[in-house]
């Protein structure tokens, strides 16, 4: 009996791996020395890494999106990156207070298009994907929740407060393991 | 829920990739449908049973 699959797999060749290992690094130095803040260069090296090896070929997403929905997200994430890119430079100059909420306005909208992407791409997967987004979702929320609560509690303990903008990888994390246990679920 | 579609797709040398394409979803949801990890919604289980022409409950049957 055959259960293979036809668009399965096209390996990454090690130098993938290790061009995003030094992509990563330099984008992190290259961020701490712009903009004081490692995860934005690491945030912005990894989606790009993730874009590339998808063209190539290399990631294969288990998902079944339509092309189109792809392409999509694709703009809607260069956009994104775009945007914050500009917003984060502008800021860092002598701008009027006007113009600095405008600037600043700009990433939120961006980040608006990409949800609207990211919404497209989940109406377009078939049931059991969109439960198994559904369950990750869950878990990311309910792993925010213990994140928040227990930092609060931590805090209180005498720890010092870290930035908001950490929450942001933990909840990364916590629907990339959700989606990875649910998938593993329903192998 | 107990199903046959494994043999039944083994019976029509069927790939899973090939019938996830005729059911118009993926090779993920066949195989957990296979393994019955995951019941199908009515509207997946009637085109399914459309796909290999019998009925819903001669693919699918309840657990006794």
């Amino acid at each position: 009996m055959d259960n293979s699959d036809d668009t399965l797999k096209k390996k990454p060749p090690r130098q993938y791996f290790l061009v995003l290992l030094i992509g990563l690094l330099v984008a992190g130095l290259l961020s701490q020395f712009l903009f004081a803040d490692w995860i934005f260069g690491v945030t912005i090296a990894l989606l790009l890494s993730f874009s590339w090896g998808l063209l190539k070929g290399y990631l294969v997403i288990p998902m079944r999106y339509p092309d189109h929905i792809i392409r999509l997200i694709m703009v809607a994430v260069v956009i994104f990156i775009v945007t914050t890119i500009t917003a984060v430079l502008l800021l860092n100059q002598e701008l009027a207070a006007a113009y600095r909420l405008l600037v600043a306005t700009l990433p939120g909208l961006a980040s608006l298009f990409l949800a609207y992407a990211i919404a497209r791409a989940f109406a377009s997967l078939d049931e059991l994907q969109r439960r198994i987004q559904l369950e990750a979702l869950a878990i990311a929320f309910g792993w925010s929740i213990i994140c928040v609560y227990s930092i609060g509690i931590y805090i209180m303990a005498g720890v010092e407060q870290p930035r908001w903008i950490y929450l942001l990888p933990l909840m990364v994390f916590g629907w990339l393991a959700g989606k990875l246990w649910t998938m593993w679920k329903y192998r | 829920m107990k199903n046959k579609l494994r043999v039944l797709r083994a019976e029509r040398r069927w790939s899973q990739a090939m019938l996830a394409e005729m059911a118009d979803v993926s090779r993920q949801t066949i195989n957990a449908i296979e393994t019955e990890k995951y019941d199908p919604s009515l509207p997946l289980a009637f085109k399914l049973a459309a796909i290999f022409e019998l009925t819903i409950e001669a693919i699918f049957q309840p657990e006794q």
